[in-house]
């Protein structure tokens, strides 16, 4: 199933919400990269979200695939965010593991 | 956006208005428009809903040439001398073939005109008719989202204007929203009108390209309906105009001399080869066993993003390529895209999905929205004003009763008698009748009841589809787990997903208003005045 663009959109959300200094967790987790460098990966994130779709879904619905995937990525980041903020900033790596087992498979 | 946050007079003065307008024409349509995208989310699965709906029917699955094959077969052997026939054939979502056939018209003008022949369902590997309970399927939510039920040309106009509130509401909610990136992720429960925001803000901004494009290309869908006045300036005639940017049909008469029409299969493989692929989806064939019939594929819309699909022509008779459908001029090439970004015809499975949760998301921010505009007005101590208990009420009909009805219309169609006549008549009048019965019924508790009753009810109507599904049906949940069944599986499992929704919304909507006393006492310590003098900002 070709997720990939939607996960990795998951963890370059999770990688720009820690450039916020209020979704920055208090205790911080472990191995979490400065805003500097976090601000820097979540763009390319989103452009390597948006490369894996176009090759997924083909130029023209890619785009669709690609904007449609971030959105709903988007909003369960936010719900999960809202409920477990640490999980869900947390969860960005399982989502980039799924994402490259998903694009080998 | 950065512009707009300098702090000079003006651009208060800007946002203020935009403030105003979006308040104002947002509550105007909201309603609608919440009926409107949850009505419309349910349309992306049109083909599945409809299967769903007719459960006896689980025709085999077969090519597209043997089904074509089967169905040319059985119109020749009913009706050889019609002037046209129409075959729909099945395809990843849709099971059975569909087949129409048009009488020619009586050359004696006075006889009273042939009544149409009813679409047939036949099965593809055969040809049968089949036989299943009659129902509007999906097509019934598909045109509820554009026609509201109402007679023609209203509910068109009037979904129109909804469409051009969201639109207006969409741009000044843009203008007004003064930190869109740095409230991007921001959602914080249990705090009242600053919870209701956040989620109306994230709901909004997360999903803002599918909300403008959604809202965009609707209305365009409908733009020659909308603003007919370019083409009655330019054209005598609107079907000039048709003519000329979608092409002429062959309206070829017929030449009265019989010749046996040539086979189907090698004019699908050759509609095939020429679209690279591209698989037919309708046949059109006119004239049959004449000498001039001619043999139209349609190509399917599933494969490409353009609605309008281009199609090419065969003789009858020889089997020949006569012409293709004339390449669209680039206008109508963007109005096809733009039509086909909406329905999303060509979207595959994992697209759909999508497309399904940004529907809802859609309906999410319209029903926040629109408790907002209450949640905003609520003053503790003081008696509300009569608008706002018509807001409150509506707020009830519409978000908490709505999905109630949506549920009634699927499980009247489980539980109206099979053979019973105009039952599908009556499945839709259980949608209404439920849906403005529950709403009615709601004015007369307190709001502070009505709000986790109505969703308590709606939560059961959907929890009880599967049950009621595997009473009446050989295809219940276990039975289709066992067939590999995926449709009615997942079907189920959406069903058990929106009651668990419903239900987490019932069971907020209780919390909320047995705690109310204390928010408001909390209400009047500083900190959180200062929290709404944010939020009256920020809105």
């Amino acid at each position: 199933m070709p997720l990939e663009p939607g996960l990795i959109g998951y963890a370059a959300f999770a990688s720009l919400a820690l450039v916020i200094k209020k979704h920055r967790p208090a205790p911080p987790l472990p191995a979490m990269p400065s805003p500097q460098v976090a601000r820097v990966m979540g763009w390319m994130l989103l452009i390597v979200s948006a490369i894996n779709a176009m090759l997924r879904f083909g130029p023209a619905i890619g785009v669709v695939a690609w904007i449609g995937q971030l959105c709903i990525a988007g909003a369960v980041f936010v719900l999960c965010l809202a409920w477990q903020p640490r999980m869900a900033l947390a969860a960005a790596i399982p989502a980039l593991v799924l994402a490259a087992g998903l694009s080998l498979a | 956006m950065s512009k707009m946050a300098t702090p000079t007079p003006e651009a208060k003065g800007l946002r203020q208005s935009m403030a105003w307008i979006h308040t104002w024409l947002g509550l105007l349509a909201g309603w609608i428009l919440f009926a409107m995208f949850l009505t419309g989310t349910a349309s992306y699965f049109r083909p599945e809903i409809t299967q769903w709906m007719q459960p006896e029917l689980r025709p085999a699955t077969v090519s597209a040439t043997q089904a074509a094959q089967t169905s040319v077969a059985y119109l020749q052997a009913t009706s050889p001398d019609d002037e046209q026939w129409f075959i729909y054939l099945p395809d990843d979502r849709t099971a059975e073939t569909r087949v129409f056939a048009r009488p020619k018209p009586n050359p004696d003008a006075k006889a009273t005109p042939t009544k149409r022949a009813a679409e047939l369902k036949l099965d593809p590997a055969t040809g049968v008719p089949l036989t299943a309970r009659d129902t509007r399927g999906g097509e019934h939510f598909y045109r509820f989202h554009f026609q509201l039920q109402l007679p023609h040309p209203w509910g068109r106009w009037l979904a129109g204007l909804c469409a051009i509130f969201m639109l207006a509401t969409s741009i000044s909610g843009v203008i007004t929203h003064k930190r869109i990136f740095v409230d991007f992720f921001t959602l914080r429960w249990g705090k009242g009108q600053r919870s209701w925001l956040d989620a109306h803000n994230v709901s909004a901004v997360l999903a803002l390209p599918f909300h403008a494009m959604i809202t965009y290309t609707g209305l365009i869908t409908l733009v020659v309906m909308y603003m007919p006045w370019p083409i009655m300036a330019n054209y005598q005639k609107p079907a000039t105009f048709s003519a000329e940017a979608y092409g002429r049909d062959n309206e070829g008469e017929a030449s009265g001399k019989a010749a046996p029409l040539a086979a189907i299969g090698p004019m699908m493989a050759a509609a095939t080869r020429e679209w690279q692929g591209g698989r037919p989806r309708t046949i059109i064939i006119r004239h049959p066993n004449d000498a001039a019939a001619t043999v139209t594929l349609v190509q399917s819309g599933a494969d490409q993003l353009n609605a309008r699909s281009p199609s090419v022509t065969f003789s009858g008779a020889s089997g020949a390529r006569l012409s293709g459908s004339h390449r669209p001029g680039p206008a109508i090439a963007t109005a096809g895209v733009m039509l086909g970004l909406h329905i999303g015809q060509y979207a595959g499975p994992v697209l759909r999905w999508t497309y399904f949760l940004l529907g809802l998301t859609g309906a999410a921010m319209v029903g926040t929205g629109l408790l907002l505009w209450t949640a905003k007005r609520r003053k503790p101590g003081t008696k509300p004003f009569f608008g706002f208990h018509i807001v409150e009420r509506l707020n009830i009909a519409t978000i908490a009763c709505l999905p109630t009805g949506m549920a009634a219309y699927l499980l009247a169609n489980r539980l109206i008698p099979v053979d019973i006549s105009g039952r599908a008549g009556m499945e839709v009048s259980a949608m209404f009748w439920t849906w403005f019965g529950l709403a009615t019924l709601s004015v007369m508790r307190p709001v502070a009841r009505a709000w986790p009753e109505m969703l308590m009810v709606s939560a059961g109507a959907f929890a009880a589809l599967p049950i009621v599904n595997m009473a009446t049906t050989q295809r219940g949940f276990f039975a289709s787990l066992m067939a590999g069944d995926g449709l009615f599986i997942a079907f189920d499992l959406v069903m058990v997903a929106m009651a668990a929704l419903l239900g987490f919304g019932a069971w907020k909507a209780g919390q909320v208003k047995a705690k109310k006393a204390p928010t408001r006492r909390r209400a009047v310590s500083p900190s959180v005045q200062q929290q709404v003098r944010e939020v009256v900002d920020a809105a």
